[in-house]
């Protein structure tokens, strides 16, 4: 479905190579992690997916079409959140529906909905200065699914969360993406939440920013957090990527 | 009976000294000008007959009010209206905003009464120039203000509306512009006071009309009783209008604040 053609990334003509040539495809309905040391370039990678930022070299396609803006088909959920600080909860999560046209009591109606979903209910009306960090993150989650995306990309979207609320996240996007098909590039710092959510992790490393490998999850899915933890394919599993990544971090 | 609190008691204390100070001054002002020549100086007693007179007997005050009032308002919002226009363009544009920079910067820091007499020579002594005068004097503050705050907006917020292709448009009205507001709101508030000097400085320096007007006839006349109540007029007009620019600001900013 989606598919990422030897791209480039320099922010200046003379600047570092960000993201040297890299190559990624991620088919319908797939869900693929992205796992790598900070300043890797996953934000990058991420936001010219999302038509955001301009590769310097290099295509995107999105079902066989070059897709170099932002569209419909797609949606991102930010790492710093990017609320709207004016606009209360609901207003926020109503944003990408106001901007494509949405009726006023569809779109309320709908990111009512999504609040609900996320356990927000009660804080419709609070302004981001009046919410907690994990309560922004959900709001910025809620805003990208209200707009029914095919393709979600999803920035570290559960890393303010506490641990209790992060797990009952991570089971509601799975279910989420299951009954939607939705195909989701997601990054993460957690090898866990990783391999609890996706089909395939791939892992980045540094300087500059490429893929070293690619691991196949081998759990059916939709599945659940605490069945995924019992098994022991998720301790190896789990110990193969943070060698790897260990191996990067000594490597440099 | 429950016990005042100490800071309520405190509340009631500074009343007293404030309105104690306010007599102790009025009475000193009174004592030390009663037996001077009416020329050079009026006691707080006078002006206030001289105020009943002119508001409520002559009458002439409040239609004199209304004419300085009417060419604040037109300058005001007309330096508006281009400030946010022109401060849009070159919070957005880099190129417009090389080019208009070194105009604002200076133009800005020109005390706008300098510009009395070039308007003159190109106006005449003539209604207009209170209108222009007061553009010139409060829309470089509002197209500096606006340019900086625009040019500031966190380019991750744009990305949200990109992200959702929003027109430009939207960007501008949704994102670009709320978030520009502060910086916006403090231009617009810097420009109503150089506005004001600008009305007032063009009454009394060459038109001879409204409020300003009414201030330089009667101490060209010696009349200092009646001088003060234009003034006091003038005051409660910049006060009037000040507090309503702050009402505004508060309806926009509501987000600002941290609890109910
Ligand atoms: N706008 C920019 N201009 C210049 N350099 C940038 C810009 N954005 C990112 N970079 C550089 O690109 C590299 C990758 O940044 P990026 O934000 O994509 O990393 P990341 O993998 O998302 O890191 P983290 O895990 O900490 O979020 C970093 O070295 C960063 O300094
Ligand atoms: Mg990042």
């Amino acid at each position: 479905m989606l598919r990422v053609a030897s791209v480039d990334k320099r922010f200046s003509a003379e600047g570092p190579l960000v993201l040297d040539d890299l190559d990624l495809s991620v088919g319908q309905g797939e869900f693929v992690s992205l796992l790598g040391p900070s300043g890797c370039g996953k934000t990058t990678l991420l936001k010219i997916v999302a038509g955001l930022l301009p590769p310097t070299a290099g295509k995107v396609f999105l079902e066989g079409k070059e897709s170099s803006e932002p569209s419909r088909d797609k949606a991102m959920v930010f790492q710093h959140f990017n609320l709207l600080p004016w606009r209360t909860t609901i207003n926020n999560v109503a944003y990408g529906l106001e901007v494509q046209g949405v009726a006023k009591a569809e779109r309320l109606e709908k990111a009512a909905q999504f609040l609900q979903l996320l356990d927000l209910e009660g804080y419709e009306n609070h302004y981001p200065s009046q919410i907690s960090g994990g309560m922004k993150q959900r709001v910025g989650l809620a805003r990208a699914l209200a707009t029914e995306p095919r393709l979600m990309l999803m920035d570290e979207p559960f890393g303010a969360l506490d641990a209790l609320t992060r797990e009952y996240l991570q089971d509601e996007l799975a279910k989420i993406a299951a009954s939607q098909n939705l195909t989701v590039l997601f990054v993460t710092h957690s090898i866990d939440e990783a391999i609890y959510l996706s089909d395939r992790i791939v892992v980045m490393g540094n300087n500059p920013g490429r893929i070293l490998l690619e691991y196949p999850v081998p759990f059916e899915r939709p599945r659940t957090t605490t069945v995924v933890r019992a098994d022991p394919r998720f301790a190896e599993l789990r110990n193969q990527v943070w060698l790897l990544l260990e191996e990067e971090k000594a490597g440099r | 009976m429950a016990r005042l609190k100490p800071e309520r008691r405190r509340t009631i204390f500074d009343w007293t000294i404030r309105i104690g100070f306010a007599i102790v001054l009025l009475v000193a002002w009174e004592l030390s000008t009663r037996a001077q020549s009416r020329a050079l100086a009026a006691p707080p007693s006078e002006i206030l007959r001289a105020f009943w007179e002119l508001t409520f007997v002559e009458g002439v005050i409040f239609s004199e009010t209304l004419v300085t009032a009417r060419a604040f308002f037109m300058g005001y919002g007309a330096a508006i209206a281009i400030g946010l226009g022109v401060g849009m363009l070159m919070g957005r544009s880099r190129l417009a905003e090389y080019v208009l920079e070194p105009y604002v910067t200076l133009m800005y820091a020109l005390p706008s009464i300098a510009l009395i007499p070039v308007l003159v020579i190109w106006f005449g002594i003539n209604d207009r120039i209170r209108v222009v005068l007061v553009i010139l004097a409060s829309v470089f503050p509002i197209i500096y203000n606006t340019a900086t705050g625009v040019k500031n907006v966190d380019e991750e917020l744009v990305e949200v509306g990109r992200s959702f292709c929003a027109t430009r448009r939207k960007i501008a009205t949704s994102i670009v512009l709320p978030a520009a507001l502060p910086l916006i709101f403090a231009g617009l508030r810097i420009g109503l006071s150089h506005a004001l000097v600008g009305v007032i400085g063009a009454e009394i320096i060459v038109v001879i009309t409204g409020l300003g007007g009414l201030v330089i006839r009667y101490a060209d006349n010696f009349q200092m009783a009646n001088m003060f109540v234009p003034i006091i007029f003038i005051a409660t007009l910049a006060v009037l209008i000040t507090a309503g620019m702050n009402r505004f600001q508060t309806v926009f900013r509501r987000w600002e604040v941290q609890d109910e």
